[in-house]
Parts: structure tokens; C-alpha cells; sequence
């Protein structure tokens, strides 16, 4: 049986989205360092 | 090994035996031995996520892998944190407003009874035999070069595991992978320490690490869009993000470590921590794989890692042919010595120096080819990648060292041993004991304990055995890779949508599995991107299949 509660997800927080963001621009942040690392910037 | 090091192994055993017993010793309620009460801090269950992540044959094995062909493997990892902030975002917040022990559960309220059982085994069945191998491989190698037997290592890190998951249950399992982690952190600075400061005085870090570069040891990031092309940036970016979304968002072994979290922040934390360290840690342990690498340019390397594959070979074409091939490893390891000392001499990174060593490099692969088609047994090819970083730790690491990186070993494989444990038994009990036999939940611990002890019995007959199974544990291994992109699909069909139905995603799933095994056998699509491929077609099965029940339902 559906629990119709568990149909929508709960709306996101917009602190969390900063948090999210952050977190997503640090891995580009450490993607571009690797690049630089295999390129032999380092 | 000497006794200081003997004596850090054990008194790293004494530790994490005092802890397990110690952290479990309140367990009246089944959410307390599956769950440790829900009221774990986020940096806790962060760790704990991490620990059971990490298993000894990644961190020796991917040391190796960065050894022998470079530090591509990262990309695998370039999808966890997106993964994590998708997962944060979505399936999390579903987990704990359903106040469930099992990610499966889940299924049942959102789908039907048959959805979660269907899903619950595939994980029993998946995670239930590779909990085997994961046990396995790392005894296997320990014993090789500890000179144990397989049996001492594999019931040393079982069964030690398996009496404090037994006795604690949950809050053993996380209590326990916090100091397991901290021992692999550490552990991994120094060893990478210990690399570079091994390095002959002449060779300086930047040229240790211009040395891994013209060996093609640094590289990374490969943009090609194929999908033929193993670790791609593509294929860690998409396929990764599947596979973490699916480890971490449906597999019980993980889930449950995170619904143990105080609340739905303290979880979303836990998994945000992984999301920020997981790559600069990944990163960390190959750069100790390229940082061996260079050291052996400069100190005498074996013919074969594998002292016992060495030995057999000797009695197999006798020590004279096995000296004879030693000595044109030798040589041409001085050669690529000589090629590297003039490569770093000119000090300006010249191109036609870089060749030379390259050159030099790929000769001394080539005069070890011919020792490793010698070394072939039964038709299948000899490798030895994971006794590369065990044979360093243990022959030029100092004393006490040497020790701390063995419990290293024994630390991650102890910790993704507890956690499946722990999980293998949740699912077990509350997926399907609770459901089919029932009990009273004074009962429900005794049996969950029960269960857990024979999860890790399972586990020791399957590592115990694995010698004589052989082919079956590598058949066993490749199908376990088939399951995490249905399963993502099915609950992808449960959080995406709400048109979808029971049926449709069960349905879905069987095709998902089925489609994914075709892939496999029909092409030679990197296997990552199963993640994708089954991930997609359970979605769009289990949706398409839905779309009639729906109407059905709303004319009726």
C-alpha cells in the first residue's frame, strides 16, 4: 500500500542549497588542481 | 617483522577489542543493535561511512594499480560528491521521515511487499557473497607476506570482527570504525611521508614527481568520450555519480551506517564530510603508489611480488632459468636507473631524455613480461599489483612502522567487514524474519545476534574455501557489479516519480539485471557505466510498465 506522505520530497532548505553548492564548487576546485597536478604544476 | 612491529599490531587489536566491547554494551532494543539508538554525531557516522568504504584490498590494491599504470583510478571517485549532495537532497530526507531500519523498507511503503523483498535479497545475495572475498583477498595477501597461513589471517580479522559485532552490534560497528579510520589516516600520511623521505638525496620531491609524470604515472584525467576506455572523465563524472548514488543510497551496508545519525542534519553531515575528503584521501593513497614507484627506481626491485608464485616458479623451470631472468631484470633496471638519473641530471625536463627513460621503462616491463607468462598458471594471467605495497611496507619501511601500516591493512578491512556484517544481519531480520516468523523484540536481539554470527561464519567458510572455488569467487565478483544500477533504478522509480507502481518497478528491476548481463556479454563497455545502463532501463521499464496499472486503477 502507498504511503501518499512519502510521494513529494521535502522542500530544500536554502541554507542546505549553499551548503550543496559549496560542496560542488570545492570538487571543481580539486578537479581543476588535479589538472594543474597532471599538467606538472605542482 | 619485528617484535615492535608485532607489538603495534596487537596492541592495535587490544584496542579495537576494548572498544567494540566497551561502545556495545547497551543493546536492549533492536534499534539499538541495528541502529545505535539513533543518536550517533555526525562525525561519527561520517567516519564510519568512510571506514566501511575503504576496504584493505582498495587501499593495497589501488597502490598498486597507481604502481604499475598510474593514478587514473581517481576519476572513480569524481562522482561521490555529487552523488552525496543528490542523495542529501533527495532519498536522505525520505529515509527519516519513513523512520526505517532498512533502505528496503522504504520500498515497502512506497511500492509493495514484493518490491522490497525482491530488493532486500538481491543486496542478501550480493553483499552476502562478496563479504567473502572482501575477507579473502586481504588475508590472502597478508599471509603471502606475514607468512602466515590463510587460515590464521582470515580468522584473525573474521573473527576477531565478528564477536564485537555479535556482542555490540551497530554502536560497536561505528565506535569502532572511527578509530579504524584515524589508524588509516594516519597510516596514509605516513606512508606517504615515509616515501618521500626515502628518496635518494640526489632526487628531490618535484623530480620524484616529474619522474612519475614523463612515466605517465600522474595522469588522471583522460577527456576521451568513449565509453570503451576504462576511467574516463566522463565515465567517473556519470557512471561514478551512479555508482556512489547506488552504494550510498540503496546499499544497507551504508544506509544503515547513516540512519543510525541523531537526525536528518547529523546525516546529511556525515555524508557531506565523505563528499569534501574522499578524493584528496583517494588521491593521497596513489600518490603513495606512484611515490613507490619512484623509490624502486633507485633501490633493487623483485622479479615477481609474489615470494610464493617466485618459489613455485623456481621448481617449476628450475633456478638456473629463473637467475638467468633475474639478471635481465637487473639489467635493464639499472638501464632505466641510468635513463632516470640523466632524465633528472638536465635539470630542464628535456623531451628527448623524457623518451629515453620512457623507452628504458617500458624495456625493463618487457624483460619482466617474459618471467610473468612463465609464472601463468592454469591459463590465467599472473598478477601480482597487490603485493607491491605489502612487499614495501614490509622490507623497507623501519621498525614499529612497518607494524602501524600492517594494522592499517587489518583496520580497513575490519571496517567494511563490521559494517557488512552488521547490514547482512538488519536486512536479514527485518526484511524477512520479522516479517515472516515474527517474534518479541527481547527475541529480536537474541536472533539478530544470531544472524550476525552466521553471516560471519558464511563469510570465514567462503574466504577459508576461496582457494578451491577460484573461478566461482571471480564469476561471483562480476556479478555483483550487475546489481547496483537496477537497484538505483528502483529507487530512483520511488523517488522520482509518482506515477510508478510495485509491479512496474519489480518488473523493471528484473529487466534492468537482464539488460546490464546482455551488455556484458555482448560488449566490452567499460564496466562502470552498468551503473548507467541498468540504472536506465529499470527507470524507463518500471515507468512505461506502470503507465497502464495507473490508469487501470484510476478508472476502476
Amino acid at each position: 500500500m502507498q504511503d501518499p506522505t512519502l510521494d513529494a520530497p521535502p522542500p530544500i532548505l536554502s541554507s542546505w542549497r549553499r551548503v550543496y553548492a559549496a560542496i560542488l564548487l570545492l570538487e571543481a576546485v580539486v578537479i581543476a588542481l588535479i589538472a594543474l597536478f597532471q599538467a606538472g604544476r605542482y | 617483522v619485528s617484535g615492535l612491529d608485532w607489538a603495534v599490531v596487537l596492541v592495535y587489536f587490544a584496542v579495537i577489542g576494548a572498544i567494540g566491547l566497551y561502545a556495545g554494551r547497551r543493546n536492549a532494543r533492536l534499534e539499538d543493535f541495528f541502529l545505535a539508538g539513533r543518536e550517533m554525531p555526525w562525525w561519527a557516522v561520517g567516519l564510519s561511512v568512510m571506514a566501511t568504504q575503504i576496504s584493505a584490498i582498495t587501499f593495497i590494491g589501488t597502490t598498486g594499480q597507481a604502481y604499475v599504470d598510474g593514478m587514473r583510478f581517481l576519476v572513480v571517485y569524481f562522482g561521490l560528491p555529487i552523488a552525496m549532495v543528490i542523495l542529501c537532497a533527495t532519498l536522505v530526507p525520505f529515509y527519516f521521515k519513513a523512520h526505517i531500519f532498512t533502505a528496503y523498507e522504504y520500498l515497502e511503503r512506497r511500492f509493495d511487499s514484493t518490491t522490497r523483498t525482491l530488493t532486500s535479497l538481491l543486496f542478501l545475495c550480493s553483499r552476502g557473497l562478496s563479504v567473502g572475498v572482501t575477507l579473502y583477498a586481504p588475508s590472502l595477501v597478508l599471509s603471502v607476506v606475514l607468512g602466515w597461513s590463510e587460515t590464521a589471517t582470515i580468522l584473525a580479522m573474521g573473527g576477531t570482527t565478528v564477536l564485537y559485532v555479535i556482542y555490540g552490534g551497530s554502536r560497536s560497528v561505528i565506535w569502532t570504525d572511527v578509530v579504524q579510520m584515524a589508524v588509516i589516516w594516519v597510516g596514509i600520511f605516513v606512508c606517504v611521508g615515509v616515501a618521500i623521505l626515502h628518496l635518494p638525496e640526489t632526487v628531490s620531491l618535484r623530480d620524484a614527481l616529474a619522474l612519475g609524470q614523463a612515466a605517465g604515472r600522474l595522469r588522471v584525467i583522460d577527456p576521451s568520450p568513449s565509453v570503451y576506455t576504462p576511467y574516463t572523465l566522463w565515465e567517473g563524472l556519470i557512471a561514478g555519480t551512479f555508482l556512489a548514488l547506488s552504494y550510498f543510497g540503496c546499499d544497507q551496508s551504508q544506509v544503515q551506517r547513516y540512519l543510525a545519525s541523531r537526525d536528518l542534519t547529523q546525516s546529511r553531515l556525515s555524508l557531506l564530510f565523505n563528499a569534501a575528503l574522499k578524493i584528496p584521501m583517494q588521491f593521497l593513497i596513489l600518490l603513495t603508489g606512484v611515490m613507490i614507484f619512484v623509490f624502486y627506481h633507485f633501490h633493487p626491485v623483485p622479479l615477481l611480488w609474489n615470494p610464493v608464485q617466485l618459489a613455485r616458479l623456481e621448481r617449476r623451470i628450475g633456478p638456473a632459468e629463473v637467475g638467468r631472468l633475474q639478471q635481465q631484470f637487473d639489467a635493464a633496471h639499472q638501464a632505466r636507473r641510468e635513463a632516470a638519473q640523466a632524465f633528472l641530471d638536465a635539470g630542464d625536463r628535456r623531451p628527448e631524455l623524457a623518451e629515453a627513460y620512457r623507452r628504458s621503462n617500458a624495456a625493463l616491463v618487457a624483460s619482466r613480461a617474459e618471467a610473468e607468462a612463465a609464472a601463468r598458471e592454469g591459463g590465467k594471467p599472473y598478477n601480482d599489483t597487490n603485493y607491491i605495497f605489502p612487499t614495501y611496507v614490509l622490507t623497507h619501511l623501519p621498525k614499529g612502522i612497518a607494524g602501524l601500516v600492517i594494522a592499517v591493512i587489518f583496520a580497513a578491512a575490519m571496517s567494511t567487514l563490521s559494517g557488512e556484517f552488521n547490514s547482512l544481519a538488519s536486512a536479514t531480520m527485518i526484511d524477512f524474519y520479522r516479517r515472516f516468523v515474527g517474534g518479541a523484540d527481547a527475541n529480536a536481539v537474541a536472533m539478530s545476534r544470531l544472524f550476525t554470527a552466521m553471516w560471519g561464519l558464511f563469510a570465514c567458510v567462503v574466504a577459508l574455501r576461496a582457494g578451491q572455488l577460484g573461478s566461482v569467487i571471480e564469476v561471483v565478483n562480476r556479478f555483483g557489479s550487475f546489481f547496483y544500477g537496477p537497484i538505483l533504478g528502483v529507487f530512483g522509480l520511488a523517488v522520482l516519480t509518482r506515477r510508478a507502481t510495485g509491479p512496474g518497478a519489480s518488473i523493471g528491476l528484473v529487466c534492468g539485471l537482464g539488460g546490464v548481463a546482455t551488455v556484458s556479454i555482448l560488449t566490452n563497455v567499460h564496466f562502470l557505466w552498468y551503473n548507467v545502463i541498468g540504472a536506465a532501463i529499470v527507470f524507463v521499464v518500471g515507468l512505461l510498465l506502470s503507465f497502464p496499472q495507473r490508469s487501470d486503477a484510476s478508472s476502476a
